[in-house]
């Protein structure tokens, strides 16, 4: 008799889950004896009838399902129970299932064991004898399926897989299939102790086990042990020991190192040493399986693409994924991990890519923008009306120079130091043409630029009309533009203050014997030039267009950008390869772009490129 | 294991329905059907295990031969077909130059020869893959081997007692490149005959070794014949577990009283005691520990035979020597089969299990049958044994006599001495060179061509964009290039702001008045002349106005 039992672990945790579902069946020879032992005595003699009591034969037992679902402990139960002529559990099979879910890793544990009832047993006792059941079992075969499921995390694509730990018959052949994989069975032969598996994100992936009429002949049949980690960059870290124990000086003992793993920087690893990775570093599977992680990094974890984004330039992302568009390309002289490092390289590649092109694919469409000196309107492609106003905001901001308060600042300071009164810098005519001469220089400036953040405000104001996308969200355009407002604000109340601060030399006399003093305003021009500062480099990392040009290096237009990501990393995911050509590589493709749906996109960025040359 | 067969005839005496007379004591034919069914259980597990041994370096023996690496008559062959795909995609780089280089190309031609661009992106990527999936399978298989090789550890570690249980014999593998690699471990009976030779001989010869040495040539054909050959075809588990009962079935339904009782109490005791499949588990892990020990040491070898050419070189030579031991080895073994084979349909005669005719015995699902005058092994009608016990007795006699000389010949450190000579041998002694040939399969002179190619297509397109734009209404023709009247007025603020610095300087006596004077005089005639042309643009009267401050602030 077959029970099928599910056995759902853990279906609180949202981000993954683990099931088991099993089903065994089993049989066995029994042969039974009974005998009575009885005493010879006189009061006892006749009281049973010996001979009539006698018995032997044989059965053939089943083994059922004693309860359909896990217990508490997480044990499923199979009993085999001979009923007549007297009545034994002969057989027993457990199932022992357990499992753990963290962020990093998911770990399905499950034991299988049988055990066959002790030959002797006894049936009935009194003070005349006792009635023994013999009961001998052979030929105890088992049948039987165990599914484990694993739930992928959101955003998983590559996980690794170890089973290391499996045994019995777990470790043999017994593994039918792997569904739920994306990759060939030929690349996923279900013995090898560490697998990487390309995964869709949140699918199930199955291991199912099936047998048939084992005669094992041992208790443990097997344990199955399945750890599922998403791969990511991690590294373990030394860190120092604890002090010593009394006990451990005592003994002359070393306290132990603690480590830890920590999420290493991979975006350092990408900066910084991708570049001069060689495939010959390659060779070694330790290195080798270090820079697929990194560049799992990159595509199994979604938050980690907005860190790349929010760290780096358009440029540098570029750059990255042409190298890793070339080590997709190589031919990697490591055997074993060649094939997953180059398609690791190849996502993360078109990952960046495709980064890259939700970034320019907005500026496709024709707009309709106020030119900035003549105030008239005009239509313009999306490059070149945001780059227009962008670039001239950007530069009121960056080459705004808030130094020239300095001097008037330092001056004003050392008076103050050296408890000059207003009505003593009044009768140094020399200070007083100085002081006079430089405040109107400052409001001249101030004024007639209007000031440089208000401006830039106003450039922000007017595409943004035009052109809603100016930031991936529209919170930060409207943040950026208060803030300009905000910044343009505090400067000109900034310069008011210091007007009065320096004109007060020709104020009545009331202040000829106060002295000097700046309160506070060395701190408001610091904050000016940090807050002119901050805003430059929210403006490069939040405003899209600007986000995509490397400030400190010579700039690629941005269109042969996007004619060269389309060229390259999107040709080979744009269009399906045939499977028996690549059958490692497109199943993982053509998930992948279903994923990022990268059908509709390709297409209008074709058309984009086309409107450009006609 | 040394004797298995003459135990298997002492049991035999001892058990088999009516021998039991019922003068022996019953308590002590109770333990003495309890003894033996352990010394069976006990063989039967050593049997077990020596088989399974021999399985699994066959196994992968086999397994090793058909793939030809070192050979690499298919693998050279497929490096061949990614020399010529790689050609072909040269070719294509070329053509697409060429039709790139000439005078004229309209937007559509351009858009084709684009899209013919981004296929042989498409087609450089694909045949990298290819190449690296060549050496990919290259070491799967070699993976599989090695835990095929584990299995058997594993195996031993948890013991078994299954005959037919497929233990240890590894999956289907199905590779590309049409060099396929079917693990078969069916076992067939075809003693004295080579029908199967020309399937295991043909394969490529590996290099390292001299393929003309006809002799060793043919020391390593007739291993492919015995390797089918290993095993038995009969149910040795009756030995261990089905017979041992054979103790219950004496009692005789009309004797009574205390005689019954007696053997009833006998048989319990029998019961308790006697072996069962968990026993023979238990024996085969004790016996299993010298055979891992083998089975590990080779692959150290394995791994030895990859990763060192010195090992290679010592290892390939002992191979040679060793060529007419081997010889001997495989058809030993062959012969062996057949008095193995013999000796179970004996005892399957004496356990009375043979039926009395072909078409029964089918029906019945037993493993032999009487017709006329001789026995027959169901389905492996070589093995013969005659009806006559005088005359079957002298064939098992001699028999069992070679069985033993065999086991005393070929220890299984022998066996898997001359086993692993032949995986070596397939795996051969240029395999290093032969990886490394496919490692430096590069794409240095494509991609130089295609980089060519593309910085055509660039360019091209920058040309297509400049005559578009020249044709657009854009940024229009009333106001002569705006962006540039910008990029100039930004210029002009940025001197304007920086004059305003070093004038804030100098009027605390800081910095050079002469070159301020210089520098504002320049910046005056350039606003100047900037203020002229562009007068129609209010933001820069107002600039203009305001500047003037600083120049007249002297």
């Amino acid at each position: 008799m077959k029970f099928l039992i599910i056995a759902l672990l853990f279906s609180v945790q949202t981000w993954a889950q683990m099931q088991i579902k099993s089903d065994f069946s089993g049989t066995s020879d029994a042969t039974y004896v009974i005998v009575n032992e009885q005493s010879n005595t006189t009061e006892c003699y006749g009281s049973a009838a010996r001979d009539s009591s006698h018995s032997s034969g044989q059965q053939k037992l089943s083994i059922v399902s004693g309860n359909q679902q896990l217990n508490s402990n997480g044990v499923l139960k199979w009993v085999a129970r001979l009923a007549t002529p007297f009545s034994v559990q002969a057989r027993l099979l457990t199932l022992h299932a357990s499992g753990s879910l963290s962020e990093d890793k998911s770990t399905i544990l499950v034991s299988v064991a049988q055990y066959f009832q002790p030959a002797k047993n006894r049936i009935h006792e009194d003070h005349c004898g006792d009635t023994i059941g013999y009961l001998h079992q052979t030929n105890g075969n088992l049948s039987g399926l165990l599914e484990a499921k694993f739930t992928n995390p959101a955003g998983s694509w590559l996980v690794k897989l170890n089973r290391q730990a499996t045994t019995g018959i777990f470790a043999e052949n017994y593994l039918q299939s792997t569904k739920g994989s994306l990759m060939d069975p030929h690349f996923t032969k279900g013995k090898l102790p560490e697998e990487f598996l390309w995964v869709k994100p949140e699918a199930q992936l199955a291991f199912e086990y099936s047998f048939k009429d084992l005669l094992l002949g041992v208790n443990e049949i097997g344990r199955l042990h399945l750890d599922l980690e998403p791969v990511k960059y991690v590294v373990e870290v030394e860190l120092p020991a604890d002090p010593p124990t009394p006990a451990q000086v005592r003994d002359g003992i070393t306290p132990e190192r603690k480590k830890e793993k920590i999420k290493s920087p991979y975006l350092k690893e990408l900066k910084e040493n991708l570049h001069s990775l060689t495939t010959q570093d390659l060779n070694d599977d330790k290195n080798i399986l270090k820079w697929v992680e990194v560049f799992a990094s990159v595509f199994n974890e979604k938050k980690n693409m907005a860190e790349i984004s929010k760290s780096l330039y358009g440029d540098q992302i570029l750059k990255i994924s042409n190298r890793l568009f070339q080590l997709a390309n190589a031919v990697i002289p490591n055997q074993r991990y060649g094939l997953l490092f180059k398609t690791s390289a190849a996502v993360a590649s078109f990952e960046m890519a495709n980064w890259l092109i939700e970034e320019i694919e907005p500026l496709c469409k024709v707009v309709t923008v106020v030119k900035p000196l003549s105030e008239t309107k005009y239509q313009e492609m999306g490059f070149k009306a945001v780059s227009t106003f962008l670039d001239r905001a950007h530069n009121r901001v960056s080459k705004y120079n808030l130094a020239a308060y300095g001097p008037l600042l330092n001056k004003l300071s050392q008076l103050s130091a050296g408890k000059v009164t207003y009505g003593q810098a009044n009768a140094d005519p020399e200070l007083r043409k100085q002081l006079l001469a430089i405040i109107r220089l400052l409001q001249t400036s101030v004024r007639m630029n209007d000031n440089p953040f208000g401006l830039a405000s106003r450039d922000l104001l007017t595409i943004s009309k035009s052109y809603s996308d100016l930031s991936r969200t529209p919170e930060w355009t409207t943040e950026l533009i208060s803030s300009l407002n905000s910044l343009g604000f505090q400067e000109q109340e900034f310069v008011a203050n210091l007007s009065t601060l320096v004109l007060n030399i020709e104020s009545p006399q009331s202040l000829d014997k106060t002295q000097i003093q700046i309160p506070g305003m060395n701190e408001r021009l610091a904050k000016l030039i940090s807050g002119r500062s901050l805003i430059q480099k929210n403006m490069e990392k939040q405003l899209r267009l600007l986000s995509l040009v490397d400030f400190s290096g010579p700039e690629l237009p941005l269109i042969d950008r996007l004619m060269h990501l389309i060229s390259h990393q999107v040709a080979v995911f744009e269009k399906p390869f045939r499977v028996e050509d690549m059958p490692y590589f497109e199943p993982i493709r053509a998930a992948y772009v279903e994923n990022k749906n990268l059908t509709e996109r390709s297409k209008k960025l074709n058309e984009c490129l086309q409107t450009w040359m006609k | 294991m040394s004797n298995l067969f003459k135990n298997i005839l002492f049991l035999i005496f001892v058990l088999i329905p009516g021998k039991v007379h019922s003068e022996i004591d019953v308590r002590e034919q109770a333990n003495r059907v309890v003894n033996v069914s352990h010394q069976n259980a006990k063989i039967f597990a050593e049997y077990l295990a020596i088989r399974d041994f021999e399985k699994v370096l066959l196994g992968v023996q086999e397994a090793m031969e058909k793939k030809a690496i070192g050979g690499g008559s298919e693998y050279n062959q497929v490096i061949n077909q990614f020399n010529q795909s790689r050609s072909e995609l040269k070719q294509t780089s070329q053509d697409l130059f060429a039709q790139l280089s000439r005078s004229s190309v309209s937007t559509d031609a351009f858009v084709e020869v684009w899209q013919k661009y981004k296929n042989l992106v498409r087609q450089r990527f694909q045949l990298s893959f290819q190449v690296q999936k060549l050496v990919y399978d290259i070491d799967l298989e070699y993976r599989e081997l090695e835990l095929q090789l584990q299995g058997f550890e594993k195996l031993c570690a948890l013991g078994r007692s299954d005959l037919n249980a497929p233990r240890v014999s590894p999956n289907q593998s199905s590779p590309s490149y049409n060099i396929q690699s079917h693990y078969n471990f069916e076992i067939s009976f075809n003693v004295g005959q080579n029908g199967q030779s020309n399937r295991f001989g043909a394969n490529a010869q590996p290099q390292g070794i001299d393929p003309k040495d006809s002799n060793l040539k043919n020391g390593f054909k007739i291993m492919g014949v015995v390797s089918a050959a290993v095993g038995t075809v009969f149910p040795l588990a009756y030995i261990g577990v089905g017979v041992a009962l054979a103790g219950v079935y004496t009692i005789d339904n009309v004797e009574e009283g205390d005689r019954i009782h007696d053997k009833m109490v006998a048989m319990g005791h029998q019961m308790q005691s006697i072996a069962t499949d968990k026993d023979i588990a238990f024996y085969y892990k004790n016996y299993c520990g010298s055979l891992a020990k083998e089975v590990r040491h080779f692959v150290v070898e394995l791994e030895k035979f990859r990763s060192s050419a010195e090992f290679r070189e010592s290892r390939s030579k002992k191979i040679a020597d060793r060529q007419e031991l081997r010889r001997k080895f495989f058809e030993d073994k062959q012969a062996y089969s057949v008095y193995l084979n013999r000796a179970s349909l004996a005892y399957l005669i004496k356990d009375a299990q043979c039926e009395k005719s072909k078409e029964i015995a089918s029906q019945q699902k037993l493993k032999c049958y009487l017709e006329n005058t001789n026995y027959y092994a169901l389905g492996f009608d070589q093995i013969v044994l005659p009806s006559d016990s005088v005359k079957r007795k002298a064939i098992e006699d001699t028999d069992l006599t070679a069985i033993e000389s065999y086991k005393k010949k070929y220890p299984p450190e022998t066996i898997r001495l001359l086993v692993s000579d032949l995986v070596l041998y397939n795996l051969g002694l240029d395999w290093e060179n032969f990886i490394n040939r496919v490692f430096n399969f590069t794409f240095i002179e494509l991609d130089r061509q295609m980089s060519a190619v593309y910085n055509q297509i660039s360019s091209l397109f920058r040309q297509m964009r400049l005559v578009a734009e020249a044709k657009a209404p854009t940024f229009s023709k009333k106001y002569p290039s705006e962006q540039r009247v910008l990029k100039e007025f930004d210029e002009l603020k940025e001197i304007h702001s920086d004059l305003v610095l070093t004038k804030s300087r100098l009027i605390f006596a800081e910095g050079d008045p002469v070159v301020y004077r210089k520098n504002l005089d320049a910046f005056a005639k350039r606003l100047d002349s900037f203020s002229k042309v562009n007068k129609i643009y209010p933001e820069v009267i107002e600039f203009s106005s305001n500047a003037r401050l600083l120049i007249g602030m002297d």
